[in-house]
């Protein structure tokens, strides 16, 4: 019983991990601008993010390491240095991103201007994590995520055309706008997996005590609460494109993007879509200051852990005391929190191979995953995604900022 | 003849544990001693940010040995483990000395003291 529920937390953990501002974002702006010709990038990016959560646990469980211990460890200091650079530049830029979004969220309810809401935010999400341990922050704020699944209603209230969502599982080019086709699928490939993520996750199970008896847990969490995440995901690109695509609304704020919900809820749609977005991002916000220490104390070597008091690893705490109120200020001074998301959710896609293979170099490593090995098929599938994603990114990145 | 000790392999960048687990640091170089008309010998570990950075940049190794040099508590000389110290390499290095016996957790110290406990829930150890 005891492991059913272990099971069932974790899936309801990755949910939560999975969906945050970056996903909501792409997946509405996607659906919005392109219907449902996107879908196959958000299939794509999943099957390829379950894999490599998938490895990202088991590395924890038989090593006992994380992933940036690890990458340190069997890279060195040289290649440590440069993630350790680019992991905190784009950190920073999705802490800042989720922080915003959490305002707005506020904002839309309110009505307030989310400048205002930012500091608040800030420290209500620093007291969480000086006060509690892992397991209140994680699980905590993926129950309340939860509120996510509002989409999902949404669009089952909508009636969503299925045909025309399998047809978007196949891969095609743009008919119209590709530069910004392909941005956006690149922010949605760079939500999916962010960086953060993989070494969050295998923290978390560091911080949980994982052992190799949790490793068919670790399988069944990845796959079935990631997919979960893509679900609402999917759900969300469906709602944006039978609601706002139709009435030609391309989202620049938001605002705009509430306005999804608001043919299947009524009045409640804005509310909602506020409470998913504030969810959401909270708990992702949560997560990316606590990877931002983690990448620290790590990378360094210093005593590390969320269920020590701050006593204990004071350079731990110190990290996200002075990463939150930093976020703060860029959110605040950078201003547009859904810019912000989709540049950060890009730059994701560009950092990504920097972390994904070491960790296959890792994930093949007998001093480290023992008998627990790869597969040919993951090493092969996970570095054509990662790759092809970098090669647009590449591409795409220049040509949107160029493009205004 | 004894086993041999890939240094680069098992030691260096490794995490090095002391006899409670407490993490104390990487080791970020290894020393040699050089000895007269005999062959060098493998004197320390460092634990140290600025041997780190120096392996990138012997610009940036200075700077950090500046920073420490300035602002460091206690200001001696880099943090280092004598090799007689150690037990077993690998994934981990683990040593016999205890990690507040070494200059490696000075800042630590420091930030525990004087920063850590001046604020509000920060003041005592253990567990939450």
């Amino acid at each position: 019983m005891k492991n059913i529920m272990n099971v069932a937390l974790g899936i309801v953990t990755s949910i939560g991990g999975f969906l945050d501002v970056g996903a909501i974002a792409t997946a509405a702006l996607a659906g919005a601008a392109f219907g449902l010709q996107m879908l196959w990038v958000l299939a794509l990016g999943t099957l390829c993010v379950i894999f490599l959560t998938e490895m990202a646990g088991r590395l924890a469980c038989v090593s006992h390491h994380s992933l940036v211990d690890a990458v340190r460890e069997r890279c060195g200091f040289r290649y440590f240095s440069f993630l350790l650079i680019g992991e905190v530049i784009v950190d920073m830029l999705v802490l800042a991103a989720e922080l915003g979004g959490v305002a707005v969220a506020l904002h839309l309810v309110t009505g307030i201007d989310y400048r205002w809401f930012v500091p608040i935010v800030a420290f209500v999400l620093w007291l969480l994590i000086w006060l509690g341990t892992f397991s209140m922050v994680q699980n905590g704020t993926s129950l309340l995520g939860l509120i996510t699944l509002a989409f999902v209603l949404g669009m089952w209230w909508m009636g969503p055309p299925w045909h025309e969502a399998m047809k978007g599982l196949i891969p095609s080019a743009p008919s119209h706008d590709a530069a910004r086709y392909w941005f956006t699928a690149v922010g949605i490939i760079g939500a999916l997996f962010e960086p953060f993520m993989l070494n969050f996750y295998a923290s978390g199970a560091i911080e949980e005590k994982w052992s190799l008896k949790d490793i068919p847990m670790n399988r069944v969490t990845a796959v079935v609460g990631m997919s979960f995440g893509a679900t609402i995901a999917i759900s969300i690109v469906i709602l944006s494109a039978m609601t706002l695509g139709p009435k030609g609304i391309q989202i620049d704020s938001y605002e705009q993007a509430a306005m999804m919900m608001l043919q299947p809820f009524g009045a409640w749609g804005v509310p909602l879509f506020a409470a998913g977005l504030g969810t959401a991002c909270f708990g992702a916000s949560l997560q990316v200051a606590l990877n931002l220490s983690y990448l620290f104390a790590q990378g360094f070597g210093w005593n590390w852990s969320e269920n020590l008091k701050p006593h204990e690893d004071a350079r731990f705490a110190l990290v996200y005391t002075l990463a939150i109120p930093l976020g703060a200020v860029l959110v605040i001074v950078l201003g547009d929190p859904l810019q912000i998301t989709t540049f950060s959710m890009a730059l994701n896609a560009l950092l990504a191979p920097v972390i994904v293979f070491p960790l296959l170099i890792l994930m093949n490593d007998r001093h480290y995953v023992r008998e627990y090995r790869n597969h040919v098929v993951g090493n092969v599938l996970v570095s054509a995604i990662v790759v092809i994603a970098f090669i647009i990114a590449a591409v795409a990145i220049p040509l949107e900022v160029l493009g205004g | 003849m004894a086993d041999p000790l890939p240094l680069v392999r098992d030691v260096l960048d490794k995490q090095v544990l002391d006899p409670d687990k407490c993490k104390i640091g990487k080791v970020d170089g290894i020393l040699l001693q050089l000895r007269a008309n005999r062959p060098p010998r493998v004197m320390a570990m460092e634990i140290s940010q600025s041997s780190a950075w120096r392996r990138l940049h012997h610009r940036l190794g200075d700077a950090a040995d500046w920073l420490r040099a300035k602002f460091e508590p206690g200001q001696g000389a880099r943090a280092h483990i004598l090799f007689e110290h150690f037990v077993r390499g690998g994934i981990d290095v683990h040593v016999d000395v205890p990690g507040k016996r070494t200059r490696a957790l000075a800042w630590e110290d420091w930030l525990q003291q004087r920063v850590v406990a001046r604020i509000p829930g920060g003041r005592r150890g253990g567990k939450k």
